[in-house]
Order: structure tokens, then C-alpha cells, then sequence
């Protein structure tokens, strides 16, 4: 997988099925994202359709701050951007930031992430960005 | 079906058509030419729009200097955008982009002694006291409406007043840009698409350059914003959601990225698809109410990118070597 990621011509001709690594990362990360989904609903007591629409960025938020590639970097991304998100709303920062300017919170995160430290908080070197 | 053979059908298609092509007319240059990936351009259309509603209703400016303002106000939050974020790659920039849209809606939403919140441009407190809608926009179109009325009787419409006012426009700007695409400019931009080391290792100054797309691009958002302004003269944070953006990007790849002709067409069917999707009522689609199938769109649009991505990525007009699309 992680070759076909760097080079999908390098990955087919040293014998990669890259069709079938495509086809895998997708019904891996598809299966992953709908029992995200599944546990939301759980939690939240109540979803709907659009419910993911304003999830997404947040989770780009977390996926980018936690190293893309580590696993264990998500999920500590995740906890970190919740942490400040719901931090920002203490008064002591700043006077708080208003709590309908959450998800302004995790985009601002975001873009201050990609682009001060885009190799995110474990990555060891700067990766290509 | 017979609603499709009413002119007042084709004059509100022809309208949208010219508010959304030159729409993705910014969104042309920024990724024809420049390969940028902007995923955040709503951005500046909300821009534009609500800074023309809150100084027309509040400060009482004249529509046409609010307009020339808020492209002013939606170049500079490009230039903003480009500054901030354009040193990350493609795909790293369009996320960025998303997120700064989304700032931009956030605040729209949240300031609302400004512009009205959640209740749109209704609630920005004007100087005479009573609800902020403007009736400057109905004003300037039937001007034109009343000129019209003698020629042609009852045809004269909102709409049509609307019509002539942006395809004029919509034509000026195609031929500007089309201008602009044969420039030595445009041809450096076009190296920075295809790889940033050789315009680099030639002494330009790819960042620079991407820069001034990014902003030409942002200008012709904020134009948008005024037709739209113009058009609707009701604005509401939910008319720049993020699915705004890729209705122009999917006129855009429906005409081919590097095809500036193509838009007329692309936009005029994107016009059809917004418009036409209320009135399909064969079945099954006629097991659903008139609203909910006016969602169809959102759908038969994301269809069409689908569908054209996989099997025509060059868009109708494209040229299959100068894809980018990869």
C-alpha cells in the first residue's frame, strides 16, 4: 500500500496488484468510517444525513495533526483537537472564544497545522508536502 | 413537461447560467491555468455578496459602488488565502481552502448585528428601523423591466431584466480571460501547473504567480457574489454552503478545464439541471414531493461529476493531451 502511495508505476511493474490495493484501501477505510458512524449514532443519541458534513474537516484536522501514515498519531490527533476546541472556550485564553465558533476552532487548527507543522506532532522528519 | 417550453423556464436558466459561469470562470483560470485546486471559492462569492447587503440595507451606499467594493474586499481575502495558505501543495491547499470557506460562512452565521445570522440579510438592522430587505436590486431590473415592456409586452420579466444585465458581462469576462490565457503570463502559469522546478530553475517566482491567479480568480468570485446580490437580493449563510463550490467546479469539468468557450454551454446545462429538477414528475420521480425533488440536483450533479470523471475527464470540449486531471 505504501507503495503504490509513493509510485503507482513503481508499485505495477515490480508485481503489485495496485488495482486490487486500491480496491482494498477502500473497502478497509470505508468499513472503518461506517462504524464511525455507527458508534456517532450511538453517542449521539440521534443522526441524520448530514451529519458527517461537519465532521469532515475536523477529522482532517485530526488525521493531519496526529502524522498522516500513523495510526496511533490519529487517534492522539483526535484527542488533541477536542481538547482544543473545547479549551478555546475557557476564558482564561484569550476571554474564550464564543461556542458557536467551535468548528472555526478546528479549521483554524488546521490550516495552522498544515501549514507551520504539516508533518504533524510525531512525524520525525518533514515529509513531502 | 410543459414547463420546459415556457420561455420563463429558459430566461431563469439563461440567468443562473451567467451567474454560475462566471462563477467557474475563477475557477478556469485557478486550475486551467494555474493548477490550483480551490475548493474554498464560495468564500468569496459570500464575501462579496454580504458586504454589498450590509452597505446597501445599513449604510444606504449605492448598489453599484457596494458592488465595486465588496470585488475589492473579495480580492483581498484571495490575496488573504494565498498568502496564508498557497505554499501547500495541491491537495494539502484545496483541504486548507475548505477550511477557509467554512471560517468565512462561520462568521457570517455568527456575527449577527453585522449581517443578520442565521436570518440572512432580513435581519441586518437598517436606518429606517424596519427589516433590512432591500428593494435596491428590484429597483435597478425593473428599470430595465419597464424599458423592455413596450418592445416585447409581457415577456419583460424579472428574470429577463437579469439576463441582460450578466450575459453582457459573462461575455466580457469569457474574452478577458480567453485574452488573458494567451499572455506570456499565462504560459509561465501553465509551466508552474505542469512542474514548479522549471519555471523556478528559469528565474520566476512560482509563488508569485500562483498568487496573482489565485486573485484574478477571487475577483471573478466576488463578481459572482454581485449578480447573485443582484438576483436573489435576499442573502442566507446557507446560500454559500460548500456544495456552492462544486457546482462550479462541476460546469468546470463539464467543459474541460482548459476550455474558457466551454463554460457557455457547460453553465447554460448546469442552469438546465438546477432549474429542470423540479418539474421531472414521470415516474418514479413523481412518487416524491416538489420540494424533495428539488434535492435531485444536488444528486444528478454529483452524478454527472462522477460520470464524467471516469469516462470523459477531459470534460466535452477538452483536449485529452492537455488533461491534467489525472
Amino acid at each position: 500500500m505504501r507503495a503504490y502511495a509513493n509510485n503507482p508505476g513503481l508499485a505495477s511493474v515490480s508485481g503489485i496488484n495496485v488495482d486490487r490495493v486500491v480496491l482494498a484501501t477502500w473497502l478497509i477505510s470505508g468499513a472503518l468510517g461506517s462504524l464511525a458512524g455507527v458508534f456517532q449514532g450511538l453517542v449521539q443519541g440521534q443522526f441524520n444525513n448530514a451529519m458527517g458534513e461537519s465532521l469532515l474537516l475536523s477529522f482532517f484536522a485530526a488525521v493531519v495533526l496526529g502524522t498522516i501514515g500513523d495510526a496511533y498519531g490519529a487517534l492522539a490527533g483526535g484527542l488533541l483537537l477536542g481538547l482544543i476546541t473545547e479549551l478555546s472556550q475557557l476564558s482564561i485564553f484569550f476571554g474564550g472564544v464564543p461556542s458557536n465558533y467551535k468548528p472555526v476552532v478546528a479549521f483554524a487548527t488546521l490550516v495552522l497545522v498544515l501549514l507551520f507543522k504539516p508533518e504533524g506532532i510525531f512525524g520525525y522528519r518533514a515529509r513531502k508536502v | 413537461m410543459e414547463a420546459f417550453i415556457q420561455p420563463g423556464f429558459w430566461i431563469f436558466v439563461l440567468a443562473l447560467a451567467g451567474i454560475y459561469g462566471i462563477f467557474s470562470l475563477g475557477l478556469q483560470i485557478q486550475y486551467g491555468v494555474g493548477g490550483i485546486m480551490n475548493f474554498g471559492h464560495v468564500g468569496m462569492m459570500a464575501v462579496s455578496g454580504y458586504t454589498i447587503a450590509v452597505l446597501v440595507i445599513k449604510y444606504e451606499w449605492n448598489f453599484w459602488w457596494a458592488a465595486l467594493l465588496g470585488v475589492v474586499l473579495a480580492a483581498l481575502l484571495g490575496a488573504l488565502l494565498g498568502l496564508t495558505t498557497l505554499r501547500l501543495s495541491g491537495d494539502y491547499f484545496a483541504i486548507a481552502s475548505i477550511a477557509f470557506a467554512e471560517i468565512v460562512r462561520y462568521w457570517i452565521l455568527n456575527t449577527d448585528t453585522v449581517t443578520g445570522g442565521t436570518q440572512g440579510s432580513l435581519a441586518i438592522p437598517s436606518p429606517n428601523g424596519f427589516g433590512g430587505y432591500t428593494d435596491k436590486p428590484d429597483v435597478i431590473l425593473n428599470w430595465i423591466s419597464e424599458r423592455l415592456y413596450p418592445i416585447i409586452g409581457d415577456e419583460a420579466s424579472r428574470d429577463l431584466s437579469m439576463v441582460l444585465v450578466v450575459w453582457p458581462f459573462f461575455f466580457f469576462f469569457i474574452w478577458i480571460s480567453s485574452r488573458l490565457q494567451k499572455t506570456s503570463w499565462s504560459r509561465v502559469l501553465r509551466a508552474t501547473r505542469e512542474d514548479d522546478d522549471v519555471p523556478r530553475s528559469l528565474g520566476k517566482n512560482v509563488f508569485r504567480f500562483r498568487l496573482q491567479t489565485l486573485i484574478i480568480g477571487s475577483v471573478f468570485g466576488g463578481i459572482a457574489g454581485v449578480f447573485w446580490a443582484l438576483q436573489f437580493a435576499l442573502l442566507a449563510p446557507e446560500d454559500f454552503l460548500r456544495i456552492v463550490t462544486f457546482y462550479g467546479w462541476m460546469i468546470l469539468i463539464l467543459a474541460g478545464a482548459t476550455r474558457v468557450k466551454g463554460l457557455l454551454v457547460a453553465a447554460i446545462f448546469f442552469g438546465f439541471l438546477y432549474g429542470a429538477t423540479r418539474f421531472l414528475e414521470f415516474w418514479p420521480l413523481s412518487l416524491l414531493s416538489s420540494p424533495e425533488r428539488a434535492y435531485l440536483r444536488v444528486f444528478l450533479i454529483g452524478l454527472v461529476i462522477v460520470i464524467l470523471m471516469v469516462k470523459r475527464p477531459q470534460g466535452l470540449f477538452g483536449k485529452r493531451q492537455e488533461m491534467i486531471l489525472e
